[in-house]
């Protein structure tokens, strides 16, 4: 289901993302939910981790920016 | 500690968990409901993946407070009493495993994509399956039962 804010969103994605990334996350994932959640709400959160890898990357220390890596 | 109603495979259960817990916590945890594997936490490797109201859904990226009403299917819920489902014996017959631990997540988002479409082609196999991580690299295997059980149908 479609997060209204980034406190809403699973812990997994709290944890680790950077407050920014999780914006991104909660946008790609709402938008892609209204998309195709009526029958996939996997395919929303893959797509939603896409959109944030675009601008962040893993590192050691946690997710930054790509930029900074 | 917050109790939760949930209708798990047919049945009505209750669960005592923390708001916030995952789904994925609840099932194993609470209802001994392994078939859902904990993978990579983040949603991102389908090992976990349950049917929330007939959609595939990572049970780690729910929170139990979401699931509110709305069914939920694990893959043990898939078989009849005395037999596989169509699906789980294609799985067999075509030996689309190896070592198992995807193979939960990759019966259940197929079964989703069987229930939209009874005999899907190649390309909606592998756009359904996508994102299912499988490291024994058994992937053609596991087209190739979808493939099966869509046909027979």
């Amino acid at each position: 289901m479609p997060y209204a804010t980034n406190a809403k969103l699973p812990a997994p994605i709290r944890n680790a993302l950077p407050r920014h990334a999780q914006d991104i996350y909660r946008e790609a994932f709402n938008h892609a939910f209204e998309r195709y959640g009526a029958t996939d709400e996997a395919i929303a959160h893959r797509i939603a981790w896409a959109a944030v890898k675009r601008r962040y990357v893993r590192t050691a220390s946690g997710w930054v920016p790509r930029e900074a890596e | 500690m917050t109790r939760f109603a949930l209708s798990v495979n047919g049945t009505e259960r209750a669960v005592d968990v923390p708001v916030g817990t995952a789904l994925l916590d609840a099932l194993r945890d609470e209802l001994g409901l392994f078939g859902a594997k904990y993978g990579c936490g983040e949603g991102q490797c389908g090992a976990c993946c349950v049917l929330v109201d007939g959609r595939s859904t990572p049970a780690c990226m729910m929170r139990i407070e979401d699931v509110g009403a709305r069914p939920i299917v694990t893959v043990e819920g898939l078989a009849g009493a005395n037999s596989l489902s169509a699906l789980q014996a294609a799985f067999v017959a075509e030996g689309a495993m190896q070592c198992g631990y995807c193979t939960s997540g990759m019966v259940i988002a197929a079964t989703a994509l069987l229930s939209r479409s009874p005999a899907p082609t190649d390309d909606e196999i592998r756009a359904a399956l996508d994102g299912h991580l499988c490291r024994c690299g058994q992937y053609g295997r596991v087209i190739a039962a979808v493939r099966r059980a869509g046909g027979e149908r």
